[in-house]
């Protein structure tokens, strides 16, 4: 019996970026308004698998995701072992602008999921004009540290195994249970100290919490979209930076967590469809059908 | 909390067996007055002791108040109820002792608690 290929297309590219060689994976499906897709620390792209296969989506964007440098199937640049990974609001920023470049892709919508939500904010105050809209996922301009990550890279601690147990908890117990184990497989399959180094973006360094009354959602929308059982991102963090934010548009996803996307792609797609009908239908693109 | 038969359900759950597989830790839950050790050897939930104890011999200990602990097993679990480290950022529950072995059998550790769920799932 034959299988049944999906429509997505993977490649690399190769760039230069702060002064060292980049090669970036990224995948693509689809055609249309360019849907730029930013994992979760310590994952990568396949946890947008579910967009790049929905027809209402794909007959209107051309939807990509790639891996951050060090994440998924890119590769972390040459010298790698004799660093310690950390990112930082600059790095993630770069490498995003430096991505868009590299690939030629003009004034996508953006959209990030935890720490790429946290980043969509930073993208909504300095690179807004860059964008046709800006859609964070699981997006507040802070989160409290609330636990220790540095025993997630730690030679006597599985760190892939105590990654994926620290963010368990985090998806909606109610998510099909086959999504939910893909989810927890991406973060068993990270290199070593990779979600640390994300977190210190998310915990540390990342705090927009001064900065976010100044976005100007005239230039870019902003769609902030929180699943209801998050707790590290949770629906009042959303609601209290969006608060902030005059023209903010906030939905709060029933019966979804942390990795809306990944978790449950079939639920969180009727919560994103509305939005990008509102998007698709600024840029004056046909409606969707199905 | 279904303290009752959860060496059974424990030890018949084939996700915990294979997370924990060779693993030995013990942790002591404090559910306000009342503790618990759980002993898991080799694998295997071993045992599980009911206290007072005077000297508890364990690794790292989980303690909140009988109602926090309640939310956190009831099934289903309301929004942000529904896992263990929800509950630390809250400061309901609090982590003591060996954290590296905390997160060492973190995942099996959660597999476990499960089990004590009340309710549906």
């Amino acid at each position: 019996m034959r299988g049944q290929l999906e429509p997505i297309v993977g490649r690399y590219v190769r760039f230069e970026h702060d002064g060292r060689m980049q090669r970036v994976y990224f995948e693509e499906a689809g055609a249309g308004i360019p849907l730029v897709c930013l994992h979760t620390a310590g994952s990568d792209s396949r946890q947008f698998r579910g967009l790049f296969s929905d027809p209402r989506i794909t007959s209107r964007f051309r939807v990509i995701a790639f891996d951050l440098p060090w994440h998924g199937r890119s590769s972390p640049p040459e010298g790698w072992q004799d660093e310690e990974y950390r990112l930082t609001s600059a790095s993630y920023v770069g490498i995003i602008m430096a991505f868009l470049d590299a690939a030629a892709i003009e004034r996508p919508v953006v959209m990030g999921c935890s720490i790429g939500g946290r980043i969509c904010l930073h993208l909504a105050l300095d690179h807004a004009r860059s964008f046709r809209a800006i859609v964070g996922l699981q997006s507040a301009a802070n989160t409290p540290r609330y636990y220790d990550p540095s025993w997630l890279s730690h030679p006597e601690v599985n760190g892939q195994v105590a990654s994926a147990a620290t963010v368990m908890g985090l998806m909606c117990p109610q998510s099909p249970s086959a999504e939910r184990w893909e989810t927890l497989w991406h973060y068993m399959q990270g290199g070593p100290g990779i979600f640390r180094g994300d977190l210190h973006f998310y915990q540390v360094d990342g705090d927009y919490r001064d900065r976010v009354a100044t976005i100007d959602t005239s230039q870019a929308p902003l769609y902030l979209l929180t699943g209801e059982f998050d707790y590290s991102c949770s629906p009042e963090d959303t609601q209290e930076t969006a608060r902030r934010i005059p023209g903010a548009q906030v939905r709060i996803m029933p019966g979804l967590g942390h990795f809306p996307m990944s978790e449950n792609p079939s639920a969180f797609i009727d919560h994103l469809l509305p939005v990008l009908d509102q998007i698709a239908a600024r840029e004056g693109s046909p409606a969707r059908s199905g | 909390m279904r303290w009752t038969g959860l060496e059974a359900r424990v030890n018949d759950d084939p996700t915990f067996r294979r997370f924990a597989a060779a693993a030995s830790y013990r942790t002591l839950i404090r559910c306000g007055d009342d503790e618990w050790l759980i002993t898991v050897s080799s694998g295997r939930l071993d045992t599980v002791t009911s206290g007072p104890f005077v000297m508890p011999q364990c690794d790292f200990a989980l303690s909140g108040a009988p109602q926090v602990w309640s939310r956190l097993i009831h099934r289903p679990a309301a929004p942000r109820d529904q896992d263990l480290f929800a509950f630390f950022r809250r400061r309901e529950i609090a982590l003591v002792g060996d954290t590296r072995r905390f997160y060492a059998h973190l995942l099996s550790l959660k597999l476990l608690l499960k089990h004590l769920g009340t309710g549906e799932a």
